[in-house]
């Protein structure tokens, strides 16, 4: 994700004139049912951050956005987050959804958003809009510079193991006759990991070896799990004090409760962001 | 037949180097202007929904829609997936491999290919292995209006070994559908099945499916396999579903099309894993007749057979058609029963080997067959950055008499690669053959991306038809890059115009007339009292300096346009290229004096000038390759 702090040159947006609220709409009664539907009923980081101008209500930039009365031709002006496949979106005009409506043309908003729809043009869905204030949007700045830090803080705070380590041996796993022929097997794999440094053992001692389970397969269901060689020095992230996620990942991986799995992108981290994440830990301590 | 191919990454994903391998499409039947496409692709914004891909005209353009459920900030957004939209209304099923998980199957529901709610979840189970979803809508009877699906799967929880199964739904666009798991196989298996059951619906209620009953297993994963087609006659409703159709030889439930078809699962071919292939098709003019295709080992090589039943699946034909070193067979029958028959095959060997999108048609059970070449890639790069390179399957359906496929393939922008010709949304030189990101400028990694055809019998507007001041234009009229506007093209307030619209002094701005920042004024320009002037433009990044080259003179006289160009008459003229310089003077004979015209000429045009057809063949390539670099 691009994060781009506000540029003090763009011209300062017009002040809402709207007497409503300035506090930032609850997610109960800003987020449109779209994004609250399905299973993960949490509501996701928005990846877009943007201070717009409402140009047209009930009309959209693109012809394949079904229109109603929540839909808003919006004016970006100003990008404070963004994706990296888009970048800044300042000076274009963009279709903003968002369902409670209640928009007022000509105003400012600070709008937080998921994507919608990338075509010629992109609509976004607006999990959250508030009346432009340049308070708002000078603390959506800062929590933005924080995020980065915060992301690592939040997976090292459920870990139970945080330590780097030198991978010593790999073996592979043995299957059960009844074990399912699929092009999506994960071909476990046991990693010995011979501890280097322990930097945070929630509730545990202090190993000397640790033995992860990852998936072997280039299959595209293991694309994302980090995959190991003998030799290799990694910062690990093992484990959840989470017990219900930390059931999930034995039920997928098959490890045993004395065993680790390496099954998202963060389990495991290239050595050389040690020092940093040492950094942020001790930060994060005082 | 007029084929259309068409790169399907937008525009605003310009920059975009994902393997969007595996593709498979759906057409609405009540609005065939709606396509989705599936691919792996992941979310760009690493949001917890899967994209799919959807057109609302007719594939012209796509817009990327992340509308299935999936995991935040995965790298591809599902595992397998294949979507289905319903006969009437408008609703699209499907079914995935969901994330995360372990052969965890989700079967879907969604209002639309565009609709921004996630898609319900109808079904969660585990243990279930490529979901393959068909679906249709019933439209007569006591049932009418009732959406029903069939999903074919490997499920591992089934008993016995006998993993190949299909769930049926057939209220499903009821509040909360029933859902049920039918066991096709009848017949002892080396502990399961292949992963392929593939099932094929005919709106009289019959419903067929295909798949590999796996007989032994050898060391190294390979199996011997029966080809097993089963038919249910009444929509799957009754009390044993899928029994309609026995083998004469045991008597059991399931016609064997096929014994003995061995391959070694996991085995590679142009860097795409291989494990069994396979596609049904049922003629949507008689459901006794259907095609199937299937692959295995022939001396060595990979190969795709297809045969036929003519009286529904009770005997069946020897191989009409084998192709060695391919994979990814789709079948299609149209509503005049033309067979369409698609597949990507390996040619050549080592770092020139190149993979190649075959689209083959034929009305006579492949007596004869139309064969058109949609893309001839290299097989090598991009190198894989997960199995399936290209896909495990890609796919295509019939609708009326068209036929709607999608491919994926090495999307370097090079007119060679696509002999039927290409079109790109995402930014794209094909002067230097590379991919521009979205700035127009930067240079973009060649990936795998997915690659929308759409082959049409009649097609209503072809890229050559003329508009006279009797042409009506309506919200649905489709302009191509060749459509030629004259002094008396009305537009409408449904007229879109693009970045490369050329306006004339003739040209007519209603109040509807949209501009954008890319639109060229000239003194001709009429505003309006409605014309609306922000200091915001609209999300059309530059895509890379084309110039239509407009001038004054140009708009006052007659102009050809072809792609992103607008040409002077006299700039196509025959006698004026030197390579057709010799030969100018002889098709002057017939009336063909510009490339335009030659490149479009018929092939009866050969005897007319004396020439051997394949000579005039040739000579039209060469045309057509010229016109379009010109236009580049």
């Amino acid at each position: 994700m691009n994060k781009k702090k506000a540029s003090k040159k763009t011209q300062p947006p017009r002040k809402s004139k709207k007497k409503s609220s300035k506090k930032k709409a609850s997610a109960s009664t800003s987020v449109p049912e779209a994004v609250v539907e399905g299973p993960d009923d949490s509501v996701e980081e928005a990846p877009f951050i943007l201070v717009v101008q409402v140009l047209a209500q009930g009309a959209a930039t693109m012809d394949e956005v079904p229109i109603d009365g929540g839909t808003f031709v919006v004016g970006v002006v100003e990008t404070l987050a963004s994706i990296e496949a888009i970048g800044d979106l300042a000076g274009f005009e963009i279709t903003l959804q968002y369902s409670p409506a209640g928009l007022e043309l000509g105003e400012n908003y600070l709008v937080h958003a998921q994507s919608w729809l990338y075509g010629d043009g992109i609509a976004l869905l607006a999990t959250s809009v508030t009346p432009y204030s340049d308070a708002d949007t000078q603390a959506v700045v800062e929590s933005l510079e924080e995020a980065p830090r915060a992301a690592v803080l939040s997976r090292a705070a459920e870990a139970e193991l945080v330590a780097s380590g030198k991978v010593i041996s790999i073996k592979e796993v043995s299957k059960s006759e009844n074990e399912p022929v699929t092009e999506h097997d994960p071909q476990w794999r046991e990693a010995v990991v011979e501890i280097e440094s322990v930097e945070r053992a929630a509730g545990r001692s202090k190993p000397e070896q640790v033995t992860v389970r990852f998936a072997a397969s280039d299959d595209a269901e293991w694309v994302d799990a980090p995959k190991v060689s003998v030799g290799d020095r990694r910062v690990f992230m093992l484990g959840n004090a989470r017990k219900e996620k930390a059931a999930a990942s034995r039920a997928i991986s098959g490890a045993s409760p004395d065993e680790y799995s390496l099954l998202e992108s963060g389990d495991a981290l290239p050595i050389e962001v040690l020092d940093d994440l040492r950094k942020v830990m001790q930060g994060d301590e005082q | 037949m007029n084929i259309d191919v068409i790169n399907v990454i937008p525009n605003s994903l310009s920059g975009e180097t994902g393997q969007d391998s595996e593709p498979s499409i759906s057409v609405n039947p009540e609005n065939p202007l709606e396509i989705v496409v599936t691919a792996f692709t992941g979310n760009p914004t690493g949001g917890a929904n899967a994209p799919i891909f959807v057109s609302t005209n007719g594939g012209a353009s796509w817009v990327l829609n992340a509308n299935v459920p999936s995991e935040a900030n995965a790298f591809i957004g599902t595992g397998d997936i294949k979507t289905a939209f319903a006969g009437t209304g408008g609703r699209l099923y499907g079914g995935i491999l969901r994330r995360p998980g372990n052969l965890r199957m989700n079967l879907l529901r969604g209002a639309s290919g565009t609709a921004s709610t996630t898609m319900t979840i109808l079904e969660d189970r585990n243990q279930v292995d490529q979901p393959f979803t068909e679906a249709t809508s019933v439209s007569s009877g006591p049932d009418i209006g009732a959406d029903r699906f069939y999903t074919g799967l490997n499920d591992f929880a089934a008993p016995g070994g006998k993993t190949a199964s299909i769930d049926i739904c057939l209220d499903a666009n009821a509040a909360s559908p029933t859902i049920r798991t039918v066991r096709i196989e009848s017949r002892a298996t080396s502990g399961q099945d292949g992963p392929q059951i593939r099932p094929a619906v005919h709106s009289d209620g019959t419903v067929y499916a295909v798949f590999y009953g796996w007989r032994s297993r050898a060391p190294g994963n390979v199996f011997t396999s029966d080809v097993v087609v089963v038919r249910d006659d009444d929509w799957g409703r009754g009390g044993t579903p899928f029994t309609d159709l026995t083998d004469p030889a045991d008597g059991l439930s399931g016609r064997i099309v096929t014994s003995g078809a061995s391959f070694t699962f996991g085995a590679q071919i142009g860097n795409e894993r291989v494990g069994g292939d396979l596609s049904i098709a049922v003629d949507p003019g008689d459901s006794s007749v259907l095609y199937i295709a299937y692959c295995d080992v022939q001396a060595g090589e990979y190969t795709i057979h297809v045969k036929r039943s003519t009286d529904r699946g009770v005997t069946w034909s020897s191989d009409l058609a084998t192709v060695a070193n391919a994979t990814n067979p789709t079948l299609a029958i149209n509503n005049a029963g033309k067979v369409a028959f698609a597949f990507q095959q390996v040619v050549g060997f080592g770092a020139s080997q190149r993979w190649e999108t075959h689209f083959q048609t034929t009305t006579n059970a492949f007596s004869s067959v139309e064969d058109k070449i949609l893309a001839d890639v290299p097989a090598n790069t991009p190198s894989p950055a997960f199995q399936p390179y290209i896909g495990d399957y890609m796919h295509m359906v019939a609708l009326g008499s068209a036929f709607y496929g999608v491919f994926s393939a090495n999307n370097t922008p090079d007119v060679d690669n696509f002999p039927e010709g290409v079109t790109y949304q995402r930014n794209a030189n094909f002067a230097t053959n590379t991919l521009q990101a979205i700035n127009g400028v930067t240079p973009v990694a060649v990936s795998i991306d997915p690659f929308f055809f759409k082959a049409t019998e009649f097609p209503t507007i072809t890229r050559f038809t003329r508009f006279t001041n009797f042409t009506r234009f309506t919200r649905f009229t489709r302009f191509t890059n060749f459509t030629r506007f004259t002094r008396f093209t009305r537009f409408t307030n449904f007229t879109r115009f693009t970045r490369f619209t050329e306006f004339t002094r003739f040209t007519r701005f209603t109040n509807f007339t949209r501009f954008t920042k890319l639109t060229k004024l000239t003194r001709f320009t009429n505003f309006t009292k409605f014309t609306r002037f922000s200091r915001f433009g609209p999300f059309t990044p530059p895509s890379g300096g084309v110039d239509p080259g407009f001038s004054d003179e140009r708009a006052q006289g007659d102009f050809i346009r072809f792609q992103n160009r607008v040409f002077a008459p006299e700039e196509l003229a025959l006698d004026a290229l030197p390579v057709f310089e010799e030969m100018a003077a002889v098709f002057a004979s017939v009336g063909i004096t510009h490339l335009h015209q030659l490149v479009v000429a018929s092939p009866s045009v050969a005897a007319d000038v004396g020439m051997a057809s394949e000579d005039f063949d040739d000579i039209v390539a060469v045309a057509r390759s010229i016109l379009r670099g010109l236009a580049r």
